[in-house]
């Protein structure tokens, strides 16, 4: 059930209106559970069994480990966990790669036989939920983390609808105490949570939800075309029209992502949840590390929390820092998908890092800099940090590795001719002038990080005349072509 | 004041459909094809110059009518050339606006046959495992759509099928409101294609793989065994060709190109059927038949699983096609 569609606001107001009307503490807790499967059995059918065995073998792997008191058994707990969570995500996801891979070996050392390709359905979110089960019975080893009370806790943890199929990707502590914040001990009963729906988080909730419409409808799904027509076949385009491109896929997989992940925090905070936010104005950082930190938070803290700090992070050599940079982005770069240009994307963006750091050891003083606290120094770290970001996109959007190459090589090697890109503009004014909309948004949402709160804070009316601006934006421009999130895929 | 937050969002969500309704309704109805068929046909055309018309469904749209224009001008610059296809167009559709194609004495007519265009009836669908070999998962839940049907009656749903591209719509009214003296001289989105609806997604050049399966799941098929002279829609175009004829109208059939992912799914019956079907109209008329059904099956030039994309780089179509008219033109 993709979120820009009618089924999806059909089922959400049916969603709200039930937990806003039934006010029983179990049946509300117990119903977002079952909508919750509802939700993902309606896009993925019978897939829905993977998502149940990923349920079941961490509330138990996490229960298990919990009561142990042998080291060695909690570790053995622990792996058998993973190997049962990584497994099922390499299988699904990662069998047919290797299996094209061994082709290709194959017909280099003439072995002959072709091994069939199983043309696996990737079970959508698989990426997510995975990552967000591990985090449990991980938190609850390393001493983090009590287990969930219940089952169906832990269940609702999994499952929760806004961010179950691309995130934000929660943890076990950001999640389950929500369930039972307000605790009230009447005698010797434990009580969930009541969910009450507040003015205040329906008002926030809604505005939040209709800015990532509004980044998906119109900012994304509009500029897409133009991105298609230039990294369909790239090869013979100048230099200013594949940057053009990597510009405006860079801005439409932010808005498409950055949408998604507003819809879903905005829907759970209508209902009274609270999930972090996924993105923090990307495009003003002034470094690589800068947009590690604020373009897709939740997944680079989790690797950061579980791969990069307990392979030694930065408390060891220099060189095992960079190492450890590399690889963490190596595997990031894997995760988002069986294809070598997300290999290649991980590998520049290590790079980059890598670079970065090593630049910031061997001239400390550069941090410090005054000239980096200037209009033009922020300028300029800003405009240099982009260059490379967008460049990276490149890879990200290029599944051919010819026309990646091609568009890379006139990325960096500017032809300078314009004839061509003026006479594309002229033919794609729409997604130019959004791309420029989009900036001036940018910037002011830079400027004004908590402009969305004020909005949620306005009398009525100005509210009001908010929302139909956004709705009418949304449907005046509607391409007639709802699009699949991007990050679905992964 | 929760229900005043929520009266807000249903008022605002209502209003908001109500005006893009509005919008795409009054531009419907003021501008679009019927506007443009009756300015096409109703023009003060060069009387020095002789018309060349492309007419069929929308795989036929995918001919550059300017590009053949241009090209046979090189040798003869007294010919126009005009893509009269229209999407979902068949014979027995185009029998009705055939008495304005003759007012406008054309000398010749190319007259583009899909597999679709033989049939009378929608047949059965193909499955996208069928094509693809992908799993894709059973459908146990109903479609939703289809609920909403059951419970509220049809007529009281509004019928937004006639919007699939409010966006389109939108961006014309506003080059309207920065000049109102346009509204008397509203063009069709392609030079000399009057009856071509502009879509992005037709410019596009699409794989063969995941990109296509949800086009791939809707599409008919596209040919069943049965089809034969006396059907309907043969009879339909027998009549065209002949009244073409009579009026002295230069006629020529040809088939329109598919990739192979289509053809894939053809028996070698149903290529044959349609393909003996032409060559007997053919014979019975005397008008020549170009076979294009399978000539581009292999080539990257595709904008989805039926039709070629209006893409420069998928001029080809267009190239041989202009060949083949100035060959006609020789003879």
């Amino acid at each position: 059930m993709l979120f820009n569609s009618i089924e999806f606001v059909i089922f959400f107001i049916f969603v709200f209106s039930t937990i806003l009307i039934v006010r029983d503490r179990k049946f509300q807790h117990l119903f977002l559970l079952v909508a919750s499967y509802f939700f993902y059995y309606f896009t993925s059918n019978y897939l829905i069994v993977l998502l149940i065995y990923s349920t079941l073998l961490d509330y138990y792997v996490g229960k298990e480990i919990w009561k142990s008191s042998s080291k060695k058994r909690k570790k053995a707990l622990l792996i058998t966990g993973m190997v049962g969570n990584f497994g099922l995500l390499g299988f699904y996801k990662y069998s047919d790669f290797v299996i094209t891979q061994f082709n290709v070996l194959g017909t280099f050392v003439d072995i002959g036989n072709q091994i069939p390709l199983l043309n696996l359905v990737l079970p959508i979110g698989i990426s997510f939920y995975t990552f967000q089960t591990v985090t449990y019975s991980v938190d609850i080893y390393r001493g983090r983390l009590e287990p969930a009370r219940s089952f169906w806790e832990f269940a609702l943890f999994v499952t929760f609808f806004p961010q179950l199929v691309a995130g934000p990707i929660l943890r076990a502590n950001q999640f389950l105490p929500q369930l039972r914040e307000k605790i009230e001990n009447v005698g010797n009963k434990i009580k969930l949570r009541q969910i009450v729906i507040s003015s205040s988080n329906l008002k926030l909730g809604i505005s939040i939800m209709a800015f990532g419409f509004l980044k998906k409808m119109f900012f994304a799904d509009n500029i897409a075309p133009m991105v298609n027509e230039i990294f369909n076949n790239p090869t013979g385009l100048e230099s200013f029209n594949v940057i053009l491109g990597s510009i405006g896929f860079g801005i439409q997989l932010y808005g498409d992502f950055s949408g998604y992940s507003d819809i879903a925090v905005g829907a759970a905070l209508v209902l009274g949840f609270k999930l972090p936010f996924n993105f923090n104005n990307p495009f003003f950082s002034r470094s690589p590390a800068d947009f590690r930190r604020r373009w897709h938070i939740t997944l680079y803290s989790w690797f950061k929390d579980y791969l990069y700090i307990p392979l030694g992070g930065n408390r060891k050599s220099r060189a095992r820092t960079y190492f450890n940079l590399w690889l963490v982005m190596f595997l990031s770069g894997f995760w988002h998908g069986a294809s070598w240009n997300f290999v290649i994307w991980g590998l520049l963006t290590g790079s980059y890092l890598v670079i970065h750091r090593a630049i910031s050891n061997t001239f400390p003083s550069l941090k410090t800099h005054q000239f980096f606290n200037t209009k033009i120094g922020i300028f300029l770290s800003i405009f240099v940090t982009q260059y490379i970001v967008f460049l990276s996109m490149t890879t990200f959007r290029v599944r051919d590795i010819g026309h990646m190459l091609y568009s890379m090589q006139k990325y960096v090697m500017l032809d300078f001719a314009t004839s061509g890109t003026m006479q594309f503009i002229s033919q794609h004014p729409l997604p130019v002038v959004l791309i420029t909309i989009f900036w001036a948004i940018h910037f002011i949402l830079y400027k004004i990080p908590d402009w969305l709160e004020r909005i949620a804070k306005v009398r009525l009316a100005y509210w009001f005349i908010f929302l139909l601006g956004i709705i009418l934006l949304i449907l005046l421009f509607y391409n007639g072509k709802p699009q699949d999130f991007y990050y679905f895929q992964f | 004041m929760i229900t005043g937050i929520i009266v807000t969002i249903f008022i605002a969500l209502i209003l908001g459909l109500a005006i893009t309704y509005y919008v795409n309704d009054f531009y419907r109805t003021h501008f679009e094809l019927e506007k443009w068929e009756d300015l096409f046909y109703s023009q003060h055309f060069d009387p020095h110059k002789k018309k060349i018309y492309l007419i069929g469904s929308s795989q036929v749209h995918r001919l550059n009518a300017t590009y053949i224009e241009k090209y046979i001008s090189q040798i003869y610059q007294d010919y126009e050339v005009y893509n009269l296809g229209i999407p979902g167009d068949k014979p027995s559709k185009r029998i009705n606006s055939l008495k304005e194609i003759i007012d406008t004495k054309p000398a010749m007519i190319l007259y583009g046959i899909a597999f679709r265009d033989l049939q009378g009836s929608v047949q059965n669908q193909i499955q996208i495992t069928d094509v693809i070999g992908a799993v894709k998962p059973v459908d146990i839940l109903p479609e939703p759509w289809n609920l909403l049907y059951e419970i509220i009656p049809n007529k009281t749903i509004i019928d937004f099928s006639n919007f699939d591209n409010p966006q389109i719509t939108t961006l014309k009214l506003f080059k309207i409101l920065q000049n109102p003296n346009t509204i008397s001289q509203i063009t069709p989105d392609l030079p000399n294609t009057p009856f071509y609806k502009y879509k992005p997604e037709n410019f596009e050049i699409k794989n063969f793989k995941s990109p296509m399966k949800k086009d791939y799941e809707k599409r008919e098929r596209f040919i069943s065994n049965q089809t034969r002279l006396s059907d309907p829609e043969v009879i339909a175009m027998k009549s065209i060709i002949s009244t073409l004829k009579e009026n002295n109208i230069q006629v020529i059939l040809f088939s329109v190109p598919y990739p192979k992912i289509s053809l894939y799914k053809l028996d070698d019956t149903d290529i044959e059927i349609f393909t003996s079907t032409l060559e007997e109209i053919s014979d019975e008329f005397d008008v020549k038949v170009y076979h294009f059904y399978d000539k581009y099956a292999d080539l990257n030039i595709w904008a989805d699983p039926i039709h070629v994309s209006m893409n420069q780089k998928s001029i080809i179509y267009s190239s041989d096609m202009a060949k083949i008219i100035l060959d006609e033109i020789k003879s």
